[in-house]
């Protein structure tokens, strides 16, 4: 009997090596078809976990192409969160940092996509305890935790996986987040303009005014009454939808209230 | 808050807040579904912890391992186990982290005496940082790596080195003695009855013939009821936990689940008090094989 370092050693390397070594199991005795059983349901816990995680990419890369994918991931770059539903993202840190071969050019935008709604349905609640006041122009604006901003190449989420047309090259500003009431998870594709300003609000280091200022050149508009009328009903609609929740009660990040 | 309980898991929470069944005395909990997560799931154990005494069960300390034991996840953990009041935390006798890589199964440690020695070092450790006693509960194993001792003398020796409880899964115990051979009442037998704190009990797969895998997918099997009242007639009532994590049935088939085993955990009751009635209902008690 090995030691129990080596022990765990070698169930770790039969389980998630791409394929299995002998020595290992060798190493591990007794009937080598119950440490291969393991092997398989260690696997499938993983392949079910980021199937259910990645919905869009599962059926925008395909089962085989995906199932490799994951194959690699678990042999060069294990995951090592001890919270099953944390693996999504360090596969999605695998897959954006990879290169593949033979992807389609939609697919990295189709992970950052599955993995952002995924995130959003996980993250935390607003903390209670945050000095948060009503919204103002001459203070920093403030999302919710439960959001996050995409900005695509592919318009990947209007892509219907049943159709046979793959998603189309059309770049998409998104917001994703988790409405407060519901639970659900929603995504809102924004105009450029829109999508600068949630930017520089995400920022958190700019007063609202800045922010609007900053959003409008960075956007190419003219702040005229039509940008504000846009601006104004943009905001309405964020604070409805619990997306926008205030102003931070002091000016600075660091400011203690 | 001895009595039936039953873990939540997301695809329940409607129905159990809706229509629960009266015998329902309290509910577990992963903690590793809510640490760090807010949305629907923070919602539903505020809604549940406000009806029902709630206790944790662990999926993740890998009291086994050769890795330090988290203590950043612990420090959460402490935190949580106070917010619901979990009168004490458990975690499986296995191994998952290993050189830092989580393998998110529950592999089984060698029954050697130094390998005891290291699980109850580790619980006495994690009893420390979480401020809480701690039970272990006895795992599925599909594979014996090395064994200098039985199961039964692995786990008393864990319990007296580490001052834990046992947290007893007796579907587990039927599913090994089948996988392995054994007489799941022997294996009983051999466990330190007057040490479990909690029963588990859940359904598994005996649909291959090589193996029974231990899936919590289906129905309770009468084998497990069976050894469920063996082991309450032993111990005197207990919570007992049911566990179902996937291929839910309709939610009228759990109640009636929690109801017979309500009525087991109600007759080990009367046992306990003398009825000599309950006594002869009880389907385990003829047999000197039986005892312990």
């Amino acid at each position: 009997m090995p030691s129990l370092s080596d022990y765990e050693s070698h169930v770790r390397q039969l389980c998630l090596a791409r394929a299995p070594d002998p020595r290992d199991v060798d190493a591990l005795g007794g009937e080598s078809w119950r440490w291969l059983r393991y092997r398989r349901m260690v696997r499938r816990r993983f392949e079910e976990t980021l199937e259910h995680q990645f919905p869009r990419s599962f059926a925008g890369i395909g089962e085989e192409t995906f199932g490799a994918i994951v194959e690699r991931f678990l042999a060069a770059s294990p995951p090592r969160s001890a919270v099953l539903r944390d693996v999504g993202g360090e596969f999605a840190d695998f897959f954006l940092r990879a290169t593949f071969f033979a992807l389609p050019p939609y697919a990295r935008d189709l992970v950052r996509l599955d993995w952002a709604e995924r995130a959003v349905g996980y993250e935390l609640d607003d903390d209670a305890s945050d000095r948060i006041v009503e919204l103002v122009m001459d203070r920093p604006a403030v999302l919710c935790r439960a959001h996050r901003l995409l900005r695509l190449v592919h318009a990947v989420h209007r892509w219907d996986s049943n159709a046979e047309a793959p998603p189309r090259a059309e770049p998409a500003a998104l917001c994703i987040y988790r409405e407060r009431d519901t639970h659900e998870v929603r995504v809102l594709k924004m105009s450029g303009a829109g999508m600068a300003l949630l930017e520089e609000i995400a920022l958190g280091e700019r007063t609202l005014v800045d922010a609007i200022r900053t959003a409008a050149e960075r956007s190419d508009g003219t702040l005229d009454l039509d940008f504000a009328r846009a601006t104004g009903a943009l905001l309405v609609e964020l604070t409805s939808r619990g997306l926008l929740l205030g102003s931070r009660a002091s000016v600075s990040k660091d400011e203690s209230p | 808050m001895a009595g039936v309980g039953i873990g939540l898991r997301a695809p329940l929470v409607d129905d159990l807040l809706d229509a629960p069944p009266s015998e329902l005395r309290f509910v577990e909990v992963a903690p590793e579904n809510y640490i760090a997560r807010g949305g629907r799931y923070s919602a539903d154990l505020r809604r549940v912890a406000a009806r029902w005494p709630v206790v944790a069960h662990g999926l993740s300390m890998s009291l086994g391992g050769v890795d330090p034991l988290d203590r950043g996840y612990l420090g959460r953990l402490r935190a949580f186990l106070r917010d619901i009041g979990s009168p004490w935390h458990s975690d499986h006798l296995s191994f998952g982290v290993v050189g830092g890589v989580a393998l998110h199964e529950l592999c089984p440690i060698p029954f050697t005496r130094a390998a005891a020695e290291h699980v109850a070092a580790r619980v006495r450790e994690a009893q420390d940082l979480l401020g809480l006693p701690m039970a272990v509960e006895n795992i599925t194993y599909y594979a014996t790596p090395g064994a200098e001792m039985d199961e039964g003398d692995f786990i008393g020796e864990v319990l007296r080195s580490s001052g834990c409880k046992l947290l007893l899964d007796v579907n587990n115990v039927h599913v090994n003695a089948k996988n392995h051979g054994f007489d799941a009442l022997s294996v009983l037998s051999k466990l330190p009855l007057a040490e479990v704190v909690q029963i588990h009990i859940a359904g598994h797969d005996a649909s291959d013939p090589e193996l029974t895998i231990d899936t919590h997918a289906e129905a309770i099997s009468d084998d497990v009821y069976s050894l469920l009242e063996w082991t309450l007639a032993r111990t005197g009532p207990l919570p007992v936990l049911l566990e179902r994590d996937d291929d839910f049935p309709p939610w009228s088939e759990l109640c009636d689940e929690v109801r017979r085993l309500d009525g087991i955990v109600q007759r080990a009751g009367s046992l306990e008090n003398g009825d000599e009635r309950a006594v002869e209902s009880s389907s385990m008690r003829d047999g000197a094989a039986c005892r312990p």
